[in-house]
């Protein structure tokens, strides 16, 4: 049977791309739900979207009773998560969340409890269902590292125009209410959850406790707005591993895709690196570029003093092969029984819980355990 | 010498190199993973040296875990460093700044 999505959510979000992979699995999109409680530029935004998606725009509680409906994706601002989540999963709905999770680890909490009462079905957005990140979690699995010592991973998003901003250290807070969303996002919650998730979901044990800095390192926008554009962080699990991490929104200049996510393990028999780059073709061409000059005493260009300096070189560009398991799919397959599941909800409540400890640790400079 | 140590030491100099001569603008991280044979492998606080020459300020916070380090200097730089045995050489640095980034992921066979 087709699933029915209802998108709680507007444009401007990663409901974009949601919509976008539920429509390319062969789900059938249904309506754009509005939350009450939602301020007005948010409310806009779900119109946004309806309109542009050809889709009608609904009050949520009437959208998730439309017939067909089976899943809520759900990417609502921050302190509307819990909320939106309650209401759509005691409406018998299986939902696709946005990352992370929640705002607080409070609040993340509340969501996975009201799935685990309404006994659907959930998944929050991940990089856990990437091809990379199966191949790393298969090498620890099938003891091709030994016992695992530690693991460090990245997450560096290179998007953005950066600035030199003042070089001074950044005074963080424990705690806040204010996410972002607009012009700016606090970086140790939207990239940090990556890398977070990710060694909680390889190592399948908890984070006892957190040392973490944050900085503002490259944007001008999130000084102003008093927000963190880098975060590293020391993370102690309860089998002894330590993992190290590292994330941020970094600049366009600072990688040649869009982001680059990554993994080290240590193990006690070997070391591997996992990344998100995709395999690809390596494309030299001389197409467009001047060839060297011939030269008939050296037409093989075999000899330092007869070779054309500098020397020409071959346009290079890169054809990527695709692959990987869209997170939206897997979903959708963990649903139909056929993949086991991504990140659940009570799996990402404990992540919130690690960035919500490592936002303490930064703000109080010292170790916090992690609730 | 052994290789783990020629290649650091060429490392070393390359990025200080790349760095005072302001191939990435104003240098503001380092993120540094060191796999080698036991007897090989540098010391984390050597790691961190590192962070002290391309940064060039005092460090004001340290924290250590395991045989990880991450470290806060006074213009609020950050280096994330460690150092594990491993039968192979493995590399793995990004150095990011203002104006670009240095990336290295080496294994050798």
């Amino acid at each position: 049977m087709t699933a029915g999505i209802i998108l709680a959510g507007g444009s401007r979000s990663h409901q974009e791309n949601y919509a976008t992979a539920f429509a390319a699995a062969g789900c059938r999109l249904l309506a754009v739900g509005v939350a009450p409680g939602l301020d007005e530029a948010e409310a806009a935004r779900h119109a946004e979207l309806a309109a542009s998606l050809g889709l009608p725009l609904l009050p949520l509680e009437a959208a998730v009773a439309l017939p067909g409906a089976s899943i809520a994706s759900i990417c609502v601002s921050l302190p509307h998560r819990p909320r939106v989540a309650a209401l759509c999963a005691a409406a018998g709905l299986h939902l696709y969340l946005d990352k992370p999770l929640a705002g607080s680890a409070e609040d993340a909490a509340a969501i996975a409890a009201a799935v685990h009462v309404a006994g659907v079905g959930a998944q929050v957005f991940s990089h856990v269902t990437a091809d990379w990140a199966r191949a790393a979690r298969a090498a620890i699995r099938e003891g091709r590292l030994g016992r695992i010592l530690a693991v460090h991973s990245d997450m560096l998003m290179a998007k953005g125009l950066s600035a030199i901003v003042a070089s001074k250290v950044r005074q963080e807070h424990g705690t806040f209410t204010d996410f972002g969303r607009d012009l700016v996002k606090r970086e140790l919650t939207d990239m940090g959850i990556y890398p977070v998730s990710l060694v909680a979901w390889l190592l399948g044990t908890r984070a006892l406790s957190v040392q973490a800095v944050t900085a503002n390192h490259a944007f001008a926008q999130h000084l102003e707005h008093d927000v963190e554009d880098y975060g590293a962080m020391l993370v102690d699990f309860d089998d002894g591993v330590v993992a190290s991490i590292t994330c941020g929104r970094v600049g366009w200049h600072a990688w040649r895709r869009p982001f680059l996510a990554r993994v080290v393990i240590v193990g006690e028999r070997d070391t591997l690196v996992f990344d998100s780059e995709p395999p690809e073709l390596t494309l030299t061409s001389g197409r467009g570029v001047a060839p060297p000059g011939f030269n008939a005493i050296d037409p093989m260009e075999m000899w330092l003093s007869t070779q054309a300096s500098p020397r020409p070189q071959p346009a290079v560009s890169a054809i990527p092969l695709g692959g990987g398991t869209p997170d939206v799919a897997a979903f959708l397959a963990m649903l139909a029984g056929s993949e086991p599941a991504g990140i659940d909800a009570g799996a990402a409540a404990h992540h919130c819980a690690i960035i919500a400890a490592a936002y303490l640790s930064a703000a109080e400079k010292r170790a916090v355990a992690v609730a | 010498m052994s290789g783990l140590a020629a290649l650091l030491g060429r490392l070393d100099a390359v990025l200080v190199a790349a760095v005072t001569d302001g191939e990435v603008g104003v240098v503001r991280s380092l993120r540094l993973h060191v796999g080698g044979l036991a007897g090989d492998l540098p010391e984390p606080a050597r790691l961190l040296a590192l962070g002290d020459r391309l940064f060039a300020c005092p460090r004001v916070r340290e924290a250590e875990s395991g045989s990880a380090r991450l470290c806060v200097w006074e213009g609020g730089q950050v280096a994330t460093v460690s150092a594990s045995p491993a039968p192979r050489t493995v590399v793995v640095l990004t150095v990011l700044g203002s104006g670009g980034a240095l990336h290295l992921c080496e294994r050798s066979p």
